[in-house]
């Protein structure tokens, strides 16, 4: 084998080395970014269950606790990962917070937790404004669809 | 707190895949349930510690079922009372086994595969 071939073999291998280690990391990467997502987007899920199994079944101090666990895990991760879904859940949340307080006939802690309700839902849809009845009409009618 | 809330997760799948299949015995479940609770001792769960509370009460429920359908009343009744513990800690107003029992299959019966599902997958 002449010199210029072996150079020449020998390029080609460093070509095909470097190119199909630059692809296999990049195709790595994204799976391994892919499985690091994965408890973000199931660890809501779990806490949402678990804080609504409260609110049906639990005393109003217990209910109220795992409602405010959900809601301030939920303020976090908005904080890294804003999404409009998570607002959503942040706004049920806290109305069920409102009613809870309802029920208690704590209507300032009601309206407290009705803004913060509402504060989560308007951008989700706009800007548009939902009073604080419909606000809890609807979150009723949802639980009772769930049940 | 995401990856001990991701532990929960995996348990609410056994109980997903056991609800599927009888063959599956409490036993996956229990282990489990031992893994939870270790992962609970950690002092930086304590903030979710009621939810670890929550999906092992359920799983306990869970297994009580399991055994009863095996005729294992005395290991069954064991399992609830651990559930029915768990879910008074929690302040549940009906802990009794009746409601526990009812709860927890109106979950589980949500995953069940329906026959004409499984059909239809072929």
């Amino acid at each position: 084998m002449t010199r210029a071939a072996k150079i020449l073999y020998f390029g080609a291998l460093l070509i095909g080395l470097s190119t199909g280690s630059v692809i296999s990391f990049r195709s790595t990467a994204f799976r391994l970014e892919a499985l690091y997502d994965i408890p973000r987007l199931t660890a809501p899920g779990v806490l949402r269950d678990f804080s609504y199994m409260q609110y049906k079944n639990a005393d109003p101090a217990h209910a109220e606790a795992a409602l405010l666990t959900y809601c301030n895990f939920l303020e976090e991760l908005q904080k890294m990962y804003p999404e409009n879904a998570q607002k959503g859940e942040l706004a049920v949340a806290y109305t069920r917070l409102a009613l809870l307080e309802d029920a208690a006939n704590n209507q300032e802690q009601s309206r407290t937790y009705i803004t913060k309700a509402r504060s989560w839902y308007s951008p989700v849809v706009g800007g548009r404004e939902l009073s604080d009845s419909e606000m809890k009409f609807a979150v009723n009618k949802m639980d009772a669809w769930m049940q | 707190m995401l990856s001990g809330l991701n532990d929960l997760q995996s348990l609410y799948f056994i109980a997903i895949i056991n609800a599927n299949d009888k063959k599956l015995e409490a036993k996956s479940l229990l282990n489990e349930i031992g893994v939870l609770k270790d992962i609970e001792r950690k002092s930086d769960l304590q903030e979710i510690k009621p939810a670890f509370d929550f999906y092992i009460g359920r799983a306990y429920v869970y297994a009580a079922l399991i055994e009863k359908e095996a005729h294992n009343t005395e290991q069954a009744s064991q399992y609830m009372k651990s559930g029915q513990t768990l879910f008074q800690s929690l302040g549940w107003t009906g802990y009794t086994e009746e409601a526990l029992r009812s709860i927890v299959t109106r979950e589980l019966d949500k995953w069940k595969v329906r026959p004409q599902m499984r059909e239809s997958g072929k």
